[in-house]
């Protein structure tokens, strides 16, 4: 139990400080059912000159309820004893009542052996959490490494923004915090692709980079993946040029060297809508199924097929465009 | 197999996703008519082309920095 003393002036010895803390290990073993973590008890002391005494307020503050004493007396000593002792009948009576309360609603302290296995549980729990992590790191740094470059590429993002080693440090937390009784390592991975998404898209969201054009007024909008969405209607006919950024793709002599040639994949990956991308690097890269991938991106497999044929084709018709040879890469 | 039937399904072929008889008869159209053999080489070099990424080795300090951060957790 913590004890917030405010004296207001009041002049103590010793032994008023023993007797509080007599006391307070009184009303202590009265809670002994509670987290001490979580009971805070306020002493407050206020001397009133006019009728030569003092008065002791005290609030404990349980889970969930407050209890609160108050005594006055000429004898400081008194006073105390008053406060306190109204206080403990006030716990008494409380535990009474919540004794008859349904076991289910109680937040019980839990006993120290509990505590002790909960404690081991976790620590055995990081670890073998960790295991996987390292396990999938090259793969989950290269996806979020490539993610925030495609969000540069295409002016989501700033160089600088940020950084790789923050969005895993942020996935691999949440992912922890979230991790159900039963996972499995497939589990871990799928949250891991799924979160540092997430993560990204947060910072986007956050670092947006809105370019107005100066000829006419646009609505702002939410981000390019819903304004995709909301256009994408599978039986429709659609055209690619309708649906993609027109990116700056370098022209075929300048996408000669390797250098170039991983730099003209990375702009026109870029290009491809969110959606579009994480489905086609998933599959391609990451040889998710189309149920997996559907988990990662909270839509249906046959959306993610559609995406993945989708990517196919706009790459298809860059490269077209560019006159790249297989034999350049 | 009509030609646009095909083209809709080379990506399920590069995934392996079609089932054996759609497969066969894939493959027999891929034989058969030179537009689609075209279509789909450019598709899959493309494929290939993008799948050909090279990865990153992870620097040390980002392996100790998420040893950290979940033993810290």
């Amino acid at each position: 139990m913590q004890v917030k003393i405010n004296w207001n002036g009041v002049d103590v010895g010793p032994q008023v400080e023993e007797l509080i803390r007599r006391k307070v290990q009184k009303i202590e073993r009265l809670l002994e059912d509670f987290d001490p973590d979580t009971v805070v008890l306020k002493i407050d002391f206020e001397k009133i000159e006019r009728k030569k005494e003092t008065i002791v307020r005290l609030i404990l503050d349980l889970p969930q309820k407050v209890l609160r004493a108050e005594k006055g007396h000429k004898n400081v000593m008194r006073a105390i004893s008053l406060s306190f002792d109204a206080l403990w009948r006030e716990v008494k009576a409380y535990k009474e009542f919540y004794r008859h309360e349904p076991e289910y609603k109680r937040k019980t302290r839990p006993s120290i052996k509990e505590r002790m296995a909960r404690a081991d549980l976790r620590e055995a729990l990081k670890e073998e959490y960790l295991t996987i992590v390292l396990k999938l790191l090259k793969r989950i740094f290269n996806f979020a490494r490539r993610e925030i470059q495609f969000r540069i590429w295409s002016g989501q993002l700033r160089k600088g923004d940020v950084s790789v080693a923050d969005v895993l440090d942020e996935a691999v937390v949440e992912v922890f915090n979230k991790l159900p009784d039963e996972f499995d390592e497939r589990w871990i991975e799928r949250e891991l692709f799924r979160t540092i998404i997430h993560v990204i898209q947060r910072a986007v969201k956050e670092k947006r980079i809105k370019k107005v054009p100066l000829e006419k007024t646009v609505e702002a909008y939410e981000d390019i993946d819903t304004e995709i969405y909301e256009f994408y209607q599978p039986d429709n006919l659609y055209h690619l040029e309708d649906l993609v950024p027109d990116n700056f793709f370098p022209e075929p002599d300048q996408a000669i060297e390797q250098e170039d040639i991983k730099r003209y994949i990375d702009q026109v990956l870029s290009g491809l809508p969110d959606k579009w991308r994480h489905a086609f690097y998933l599959t391609v890269f990451e040889e998710f199924t189309p149920e997996e991938i559907a988990m990662v991106q909270g839509i249906s497999p046959e959306e993610v097929r559609k995406y993945v044929q989708l990517a196919r084709e706009y790459l298809r018709e860059k490269l077209k465009e560019t006159g790249l040879e297989l034999k350049n890469v | 197999m009509t030609c646009e039937k095909f083209r809709n399904l080379i990506s399920l072929y590069l995934d392996h996703l079609l089932a054996e008889d759609e497969v066969e008869a894939f493959e027999k159209h891929l034989e058969e008519c030179e537009d689609c053999k075209t279509y789909f080489d450019e598709i899959n070099y493309a494929n290939e082309l993008f799948g050909s990424m090279m990865d990153e080795e992870v620097p040390e300090k980002l392996v100790e920095r998420i040893k950290k951060t979940i033993r810290s957790l």
